[in-house]
C-alpha cells in the first residue's frame, strides 16, 4: 500500500514554527546566560566608574561609551558571540534531536535554516541590545553632556551591532554547515585575520569585516599614534553594503550547502 | 515559548525604556530652550553671523589649567578677559559666567568695517550697573539711555561707534551700536540664531559641557585661509567648521571641518598630517613637539575632516619651560650683541 506524502508547508509559516522551537532551545540556556554576563560587564564597570570616578579620566562618559561599543562590542565580543551561536546553529539542532524532528516533518530545509537563523538573531539581539543601552545610560546620565546628547548615536550603534551580528552570524553559520569542527577555524579567523590584518597599513583592512564594522561607530575618540596612522575607516554606505553583501552571500551559500548535505541522525 | 518570550519582552522593555529616556532628555531637557552651548537669552544674536564662538568663563577660571597657565604671557591667559577687566572693572573669575561672541563677515571690499566692530559680545554673569558706570573711564564721554528696561551706554567721543547694553543684572551685550540695536530688536521680535538652520545644526553638534567652542560658515573661513601664506593658502575651501574642547584634566580640542567633497577633505587631512609629521621631525630639538604630534589625530569621513588633539598639562608645562629658557638664551645673545656694538 502506497502512503501519500503530506504536502510541504509554506516556507514562511514553517520557518515561524521552526523559530518557535529553536528560540526555546537557544535563549533560555546556560550558554546564553554566560554570554549575557560577558555582555553586561561594561554596565558593571560603568556603575563602578560612576561610583568611584578616577580623578584624571581623560574621557567624557559619552566618549567612553563610544570606545566600549567600538572596541568591546563590535570589534571583539559580538563576532565571538556570533561564532558561538552561529557555528552551532545546525550542530546544536542535531545534538538536541530537533533536526530529526524537523526533517521528519513536511518542512523544507530552507524553512528550517531560516527559522534557525531567525532564532539566532533574536537570541543574540536579546542579549546584546539591553547591555548596549544600559552601558549608554550608565555612562551618560548625570554627565555634563547628559543622556540626550548621543541618543541618535545610540540608535545607530544598535543598528551597527545588529548588522555585525547578522554578517558574522551568517558567515559562521556557513562555516558551521561546511566544517565538522568550525570553532577552531572560526577563532583563528577572528583573532588572526580580523585581529591583525585589520590594523595593517595599506589596503589589507579592505579584506576584513571588522574594519567595516568598526567604521559604523563614528563617534568614538580617534585613535592616536600608529593605530591612527594604520587604521582604515570606510564610509557608512560602503560599510553597510559590504557587511550586508557578505552576510547575504554567506547565508545563501549556507542554505545551499545545508539543503544538499546528508545528516546521519544517531539514535 | 513562555520562557523565551519573557526574556525577549524583558530585554525589549529595558531597551525601549533606555532609548526613550535618552530621547526624552534630548527633547525635554534644558537643551530645548537653548541651542547647543548658546543660552536661551543669547538666541537674539544675529542669524547671519559668520562665526559664533564662546567660552564658559566660570569653568575656565576655576580650572586647574587656568591656575597653572593663566598668568600674563602664558598659554591660558585670555587677553580679551584682561581687556574687559581693564575697561569695565568686571572681574572674570567673580563676575562673569559665560561669553558668546558673534562675528559677522563684512563684504570683502569693505575693508574699513573689518575688525572688532563686527563682533557682538554677549556676556552672562553678575553685573552691578553702578560699579559698571563708575568703572567706565571718562564716564562723561559715554551717554546713557534707558529703554524698555535696558540700560544702553554709548561711546560719546565719536572715536568709535561702540555700545554696551545692560539687559538686566545678569546679561550684558557689547558691540557696535547698530549690532546692539539689532540684538535688542531681535529680542523683542523673537528673531535671531534660530532663523538660521545651518547655524542651529552646527551649534547642536557642539558637545555640551565644552569649556570653549566655535562654529563657522564659509565666508569667514575662506577669507582666513586666503589671508594666510604657505601651504594653507592652497587648502581647499572649507564649508563649515565646528570646534570645541575642554581644559581639565588635560587640554582637549575636537574639530570637524566640512569640505566641498571627499577629495578636498582628504587634501585637508593630508596637509594636517604633514604638519603633524613636521612637528615630529623637530623632536630632536624639542622632544615635546613629538608628543604634541602624537596627540593630534586626523581622520576623514566622506567630505568631513575630524581633528582631535589632547595635550596634558605636564606637556604644556614642559613646553613652556623649554620655550622660556630659549627666550632667555636669545635675549642674552641679543644683550651681548648690543653690548659689543656699543
Amino acid at each position: 500500500m502506497e502512503t501519500e506524502r503530506p504536502a510541504t508547508r509554506p516556507t514562511w509559516a514553517a520557518a515561524q514554527d521552526v523559530f518557535a522551537i529553536s528560540i526555546e532551545r537557544m535563549l533560555p540556556r546556560p550558554r546564553s546566560f554566560w554570554v549575557f554576563l560577558l555582555m553586561a560587564m561594561p554596565v558593571v564597570f560603568g556603575i563602578l566608574l560612576r561610583i568611584y570616578p578616577p580623578r584624571d579620566l581623560p574621557l567624557t562618559g559619552f566618549e567612553l561609551y563610544g570606545m566600549v561599543v567600538a572596541l568591546f562590542f563590535v570589534r571583539n565580543l559580538l563576532p565571538l558571540v556570533a561564532l558561538l551561536f552561529g557555528s552551532a546553529l545546525i550542530s546544536d539542532a542535531v545534538d538536541s534531536k530537533t533536526l530529526t524532528y524537523f526533517l521528519t516533518r513536511p518542512v523544507s530545509r530552507l524553512s528550517i535554516f531560516i527559522g534557525e537563523f531567525m532564532a539566532y538573531l533574536v537570541t543574540v539581539m536579546t542579549l546584546t541590545v539591553p547591555c548596549v543601552v544600559l552601558t549608554y545610560i550608565v555612562l551618560s546620565v548625570g554627565t555634563p553632556q547628559g543622556a540626550g546628547f548621543g541618543a541618535t548615536h545610540l540608535v545607530q550603534d544598535l543598528a551597527a551591532c545588529a548588522l555585525t551580528l547578522f554578517t558574522y552570524g551568517a558567515l559562521f553559520a556557513l562555516l558551521g554547515v561546511s566544517l565538522k569542527k568550525p570553532l577552531i577555524p572560526g577563532l583563528l579567523f577572528l583573532f588572526v585575520w580580523e585581529g591583525f590584518v585589520a590594523n595593517f597599513p595599506g589596503d589589507a583592512p579592505n579584506y576584513t569585516l571588522t574594519a567595516y564594522a568598526r567604521s559604523l561607530i563614528r563617534h568614538r575618540p580617534s585613535e592616536e599614534g600608529l593605530a591612527e596612522l594604520f587604521s582604515k575607516f570606510f564610509g557608512v554606505g560602503e560599510s553597510v553594503f559590504v557587511l550586508g553583501s557578505v552576510g547575504v552571500i554567506s547565508l545563501v551559500l549556507a542554505i545551499w550547502i545545508f539543503s544538499r548535505r546528508e545528516y546521519v541522525i544517531s539514535s | 515559548m513562555n520562557r523565551s518570550r519573557r526574556l525577549i519582552v524583558t530585554a525589549a522593555a529595558i531597551s525601549v525604556l533606555g532609548i526613550g529616556a535618552a530621547f526624552s532628555t534630548r527633547l525635554t531637557g534644558t537643551a530645548r530652550a537653548a541651542i547647543g552651548p548658546v543660552p536661551p537669552e543669547a538666541l537674539a544674536l544675529p542669524a547671519d553671523s559668520s562665526v559664533l564662538m564662546g567660552f564658559d568663563v566660570h569653568a575656565l577660571t576655576s580650572s586647574d589649567f587656568y591656575a597653572k597657565f593663566g598668568n600674563e604671557g602664558e598659554p591660558g591667559h585670555v587677553d580679551a578677559l584682561a581687556e574687559l577687566e581693564k575697561k569695565t572693572g568686571l572681574n572674570p573669575a567673580r563676575d562673569i559666567d559665560s561669553v558668546v561672541i558673534a562675528l559677522k563677515a563684512s563684504p570683502a571690499s569693505d575693508k574699513a568695517k573689518q575688525g572688532p566692530e563686527n563682533a557682538l559680545i554677549f556676556v552672562t554673569g553678575r553685573f552691578d550697573a553702578a560699579r559698571l558706570e563708575s568703572s567706565i573711564p571718562d564716564s562723561g564721554k559715554a551717554t546713557k539711555e534707558r529703554r524698555d528696561g535696558v540700560t544702553i551706554y554709548r561711546e560719546a567721543t565719536g572715536k568709535s561707534n561702540g555700545a554696551v547694553a545692560l539687559l538686566d543684572a545678569g546679561i550684558l551685550v557689547a558691540g557696535d551700536s547698530a549690532s546692539v540695536e539689532a540684538f535688542l530688536a531681535n529680542r523683542q521680535s523673537g528673531h535671531g540664531v534660530r532663523d538660521s538652520k545651518e547655524l542651529v545644526s552646527l551649534l547642536e553638534s557642539v558637545e555640551p559641557g565644552s569649556t570653549f567652542w566655535a562654529v563657522g560658515g564659509p565666508s569667514v573661513l575662506s577669507r582666513a585661509t586666503a589671508g594666510v601664506g604657505g601651504p594653507a593658502a592652497n587648502l581647499p575651501s572649507v564649508k563649515q567648521v565646528v570646534a570645541y574642547g575642554h581644559l581639565d584634566p588635560e587640554v582637549g580640542v575636537t574639530a570637524t571641518a566640512e569640505a566641498a567633497d571627499a577629495k578636498a577633505a582628504t587634501k585637508i587631512a593630508d596637509v594636517l598630517r604633514g604638519f603633524s609629521a613636521m612637528l615630529s621631525l623637530q623632536a630632536g630639538q624639542k622632544a615635546e613637539l613629538a608628543q604634541i604630534a602624537d596627540s593630534i589625530s586626523v581622520a576623514t569621513e566622506d567630505d568631513k575632516v575630524h581633528v582631535k588633539a589632547t595635550i596634558t598639562h605636564e606637556l604644556l608645562d614642559s613646553l613652556k619651560k623649554t620655550m622660556g629658557s630659549e627666550h632667555r638664551a636669545r635675549k642674552a645673545v641679543a644683550d651681548v650683541e648690543a653690548a659689543i656694538q656699543h
